[in-house]
């Protein structure tokens, strides 16, 4: 009886044991083989055309799924400022408010002698959602923008459209057709 | 969803083996050794160990090196399994034990590990063990066990000739 009554107790604790042993182990594969999926979505914010494409020498041109947007052909005046109020549009093809933040990207690096400005502005709808991103020239070299509270948020609600107003200014002494790149991006939260 | 085994699949396994070995030696204490459950015990959870490591150094451990390991301690689990048929056998000469541990508990043993040993060569190298194999390696132990357990069916057709 006794010996029946000890079996049945070592049996128990094996059990028990086993239980943990094979949970924890199974536990720690599991961690192992969990693997998270990617799923691809086409991208609900991107870029449309403005009204002003086509006009003042402008040339607006897509990359695949209208994620980037090449602005060619802007002109920027000596002494006068120059703006275009709707080369490119920045559009939120989703039902929900999207976060868009403005920054820098490609820091111009030529010609700093011929330009003033070239300010970028993400027009949107309420005053306190715009956006700004300033390049300007001293002359000697460009400075570009580099306080990241011009690069917060700001929200796109959901089927909105908002223009990238850009304004160029040149120097009263600028050379003509020299020129130089800039390259910002949206990033959208 | 595709599923794909990991090389630790091979070390759960031997845990499994481990702990089954630990539960029929307990049950069968009359002809093993009396620490020879806790020492399966202790092997089952030297597999967690094991587990475990190579989740810490997944970033190092290359998959081949996984793989040999994890590998290793399955045939170490294996290669226990068959040591405890031979004990039965060839020291204890309980022969009629012998054979029902074979059929019950070494052959569907190394079946299913041989299944999935097949499967990963399948899966990383495109190196299957022929279906057919398998399939009658498994009626050969479906017969075996049933041939085995009822010697009462071998000594009437014995008789009937």
């Amino acid at each position: 009886m006794k010996r029946v009554f000890s079996k049945s107790i070592k049996m128990l604790i094996l059990t028990l044991m086993s239980i943990v042993v094979l949970s924890a182990t199974a536990a720690m594969y599991y961690s192992l083989s969990m693997s998270s999926t990617i799923d691809v979505y086409a991208a609900e914010v991107y870029f449309v055309v403005g009204s002003d494409n086509g006009t003042k020498g402008l040339v607006v041109t897509f990359g695949s799924q209208n994620t980037t947007a090449t602005v060619s052909g802007l002109r920027a005046y000596p002494n006068a400022t120059f703006t275009y109020t709707d080369p490119v549009r920045v559009r939120n093809n989703g039902s929900i408010t999207a976060q868009l933040r403005l920054t820098p990207d490609i820091d111009p690096s030529t010609n700093p002698e011929d330009f003033v400005y070239v300010r970028f502005l993400l027009n949107a709808s309420a005053a306190a959602d715009r956006r700004w991103l300033n390049y300007t020239s001293n002359g000697v070299s460009w400075t570009s923008p580099s306080s990241p509270t011009s690069w917060t948020a700001t929200g796109i609600g959901a089927s909105a459209e908002w223009p990238i107003v850009i304004m160029t200014k040149a120097n009263a002494t600028a050379t003509a057709s020299d020129s130089a790149t800039i390259g910002i991006t949206i990033d959208v939260d | 969803m595709s599923f794909s085994l990991l090389p630790e699949f091979f070390a759960f396994l031997g845990v499994d083996i481990f702990v089954a070995l630990s539960l029929l030696t307990c049950l069968l204490d009359d002809h093993f050794p009396k620490t020879l459950p806790w020492l399966f015990q202790a092997g089952a959870i030297g597999g967690y160990v094991h587990i475990f490591i190579s989740k810490e150094f997944f970033t190092i451990f290359g998959d081949y090196m996984r793989f040999w390991y994890c590998l290793l301690y399955l045939v170490v689990a294996l290669a226990n399994v068959i040591a405890l048929n031979a004990y039965i056998a060839v020291i204890k000469k309980h022969w009629t034990l012998a054979k029902v541990f074979s059929g019950t508990v070494v052959f569907p043993t190394l079946l299913i590990s041989g299944f999935f040993i097949s499967n990963y060569a399948g899966q990383v190298a495109e190196f299957y063990v022929s279906r057919m194999a398998l399939l009658f390696s498994a009626v050969v132990l479906g017969v075996s066990i049933s041939v085995l357990l009822s010697p009462r069916i071998v000594k009437k057709y014995w008789k009937r000739r």
